[in-house]
């Protein structure tokens, strides 16, 4: 796979963290990330979360971006949130964490030198601080710091439910396969899901990455997961309103028992599944 | 402070109570000029917590822990000759990325290929097993919780084994399933092994319960000591007590909680 994309946006309470991992394990089996070197990443990227979720709102919660992308020789990660930023001079390479006043001059930030390739801190446009990482594949040394990849519109998640979702865009759909199931894993199990409702949500989930729909030219899979007191809302698109269609029809079918709750939005272009946690 | 003179010729009676007195700058200075050794040895132990911190950290399961401690420590030996302490930067923040460094060239090298594999594949098979005595014991599937907190796994672990059996099983959806009859005898196997596992768990609990009497001080040595695995030494130093009283609080702790429990354990 020569470039795959992921975005998340999710609140940056502690326990998303793992999440983050979760994210980032997907994304690793689709771009063929070597299990090692997935270690050292999840390492620093956890970190880097971390910090973020101790210091960037001063100890308030608020939103986190975690952007991965694979180029041939590297993988880039970026950690962004909106918050109170570092005092640190802008764009800089910091040599030691000496350099930065802030959250990060604990345990954090000396790792995350040890573990990446190369390091930037910066405060981008609208606020916070970004910490962006590359790593080389394999044993290339990749050297310099592969530049961020251009968007952003911010994923949308309702204000009110930034605790609860997790806002996704993947690239290609291949991303979305590897991706998408240990989210929902991840989301329906701290729903209480038992293993068994989780494997039936994660069938469901299945469809629309399997057969229909045909993903628009751009390959680009969006999808939230929100998890509303024991019922798990994933929205997924954006597809054909035949295709929404087609798909409700699958998934009543393959879990007559337990989806009674199925709604699609027939005024957007995205699925909307509502699975509860018990029939 | 105790400003001491950097005596290379400094008879070593003098010894680590004198040694422990001296400032980390004094310390660099004495080993990297004078090449005195004590001050290199006091420099070693005072930052083994940070390497030790690290390796957990680094290290996914338990296996390669002590490996990774070990290697750890040659990066915090290099770390200390070539530390400079003029620039006014604190040394960890130096070492880290040294000791780390040495970490990731074992584990690339020997840890990952032996051992984490190996644990990822038990800690699937431990799920599947406790999967299905859960399953049995309370009549409805198991939560990934329960499943955790039955195997003292981390959730992630358990997710993690989780998604490598759902893997597994869409690979292997043709191949034929174990038969009832077939799996009668591994099942009750798997039985045995549980049943240990979980009178262990009870036991923990009763403990639980009597460790909310002793105070936060001494529940702090009991993890260190047998949690962490830290040496008496090296509680006595992150504690800054010495290594007598450590070994008086373990012994009164664990008497006390042995007389706290004995008489639940009875009861059992």
């Amino acid at each position: 796979m020569s470039s795959a994309r992921v975005r998340v946006e999710l609140s940056n309470r502690a326990e998303n963290v793992p999440m983050v991992r979760q994210v980032l394990g997907g994304f690793a089996a689709a771009a063929g990330i070597p299990q090692a070197d997935l270690h050292d990443m999840s390492l620093a990227l956890s970190e880097a979360c971390n910090n973020a979720s101790l210091h960037a709102y001063g100890g308030a919660e608020g939103p986190l971006e975690v952007e991965l992308h694979t180029s041939p020789a590297a993988v880039f990660a970026r950690v962004r949130d909106w918050g109170v930023g570092l005092t640190l001079p802008i764009d800089s390479t910091p040599e030691f964490p000496a350099d930065v006043e802030g959250g990060l001059a604990g345990l954090g930030l000396p790792m995350i030198l040890g573990l990446a390739d190369s390091v930037r801190l910066s405060t981008p446009d609208g606020g916070g601080t970004a910490v962006e990482m590359v790593f080389p594949r394999g044993a290339r040394d990749c050297g310099q710091l592969a530049s961020p990849p251009g968007h952003t519109e911010p994923l949308g998640i309702v204000p009110g439910q930034l605790a609860s979702t997790v806002a996704l865009e993947m690239t290609p759909p291949g991303v979305a396969k590897e991706v998408l199931p240990r989210v929902l894993r991840g989301v329906a199990s701290r729903a209480h899901f038992s293993v068994t409702r989780v494997e039936e949500v994660l069938r469901i989930a299945a469809l629309p990455l399997t057969d229909a729909p045909h993903w628009a030219e751009s390959g680009r899979v969006q999808a939230r997961v929100v998890d509303d007191t024991g019922v798990l809302e994933l929205s997924i698109g954006p597809m054909s309103a035949e295709d929404v269609l087609e798909l409700e029809t699958a998934a009543r079918r393959l879990a007559p028992g337990f989806i009674g709750t199925v709604r699609s939005a027939p005024a957007t272009d995205q699925l909307v599944l509502r699975l509860s946690r018990s029939a | 402070m105790h400003t001491s003179t950097l005596d290379c010729d400094a008879p070593h009676t003098v010894g680590l109570i004198e040694a422990s007195r001296r400032q980390p700058d004094e310390l660099f200075l004495a080993w990297q000029r004078h090449g005195d050794v004590l001050a290199r040895e006091e420099l070693m132990e005072r930052h083994m917590p940070l390497v030790r911190k690290l390796a957990r950290r680094y290290a996914r399961s338990s296996e390669p822990f002590e490996d990774l401690l070990q290697v750890g420590s040659l990066g915090l030996l290099n770390a200390i000759d070539r530390f400079d302490p003029s620039r006014g930067r604190p040394f960890g923040a130096f070492a880290v990325p040294t000791i780390l460094g040495e970490m990731r060239r074992y584990f690339r090298d020997a840890g990952w290929a032996l051992h984490v594999p190996r644990a990822a594949k038990e800690r699937a098979l431990a799920v599947r097993g406790a999967v299905e005595h859960l399953q049995a014991e309370q009549g409805r599937s198991p939560t990934v919780n329960q499943l955790a907190q039955f195997l003292e796994f981390d959730v992630e672990d358990v997710l993690e084994a989780l998604t490598a059996m759902a893997a597994y099983e869409t690979t292997s959806l043709d191949a034929p399933r174990t038969t009832v009859d077939g799996a009668g005898a591994s099942y009750a196997e798997t039985m045995g092994g549980e049943d240990e596992r979980y009178e262990l768990i009870e036991s923990d609990v009763v403990v639980c319960a009597a460790l909310t009497h002793l105070s936060p001080r001494e529940r702090r040595i009991l993890r260190m000591r047998y949690v962490e695995d830290l040496t008496q030494s090296a509680i006595a130093a992150e504690i800054g007590i010495s290594q007598m009283q450590v070994s008086r609080l373990l012994r009164r702790s664990l008497d006390r909680l042995r007389d706290l429990t004995q008489s639940e354990f009875e009861a059992l």
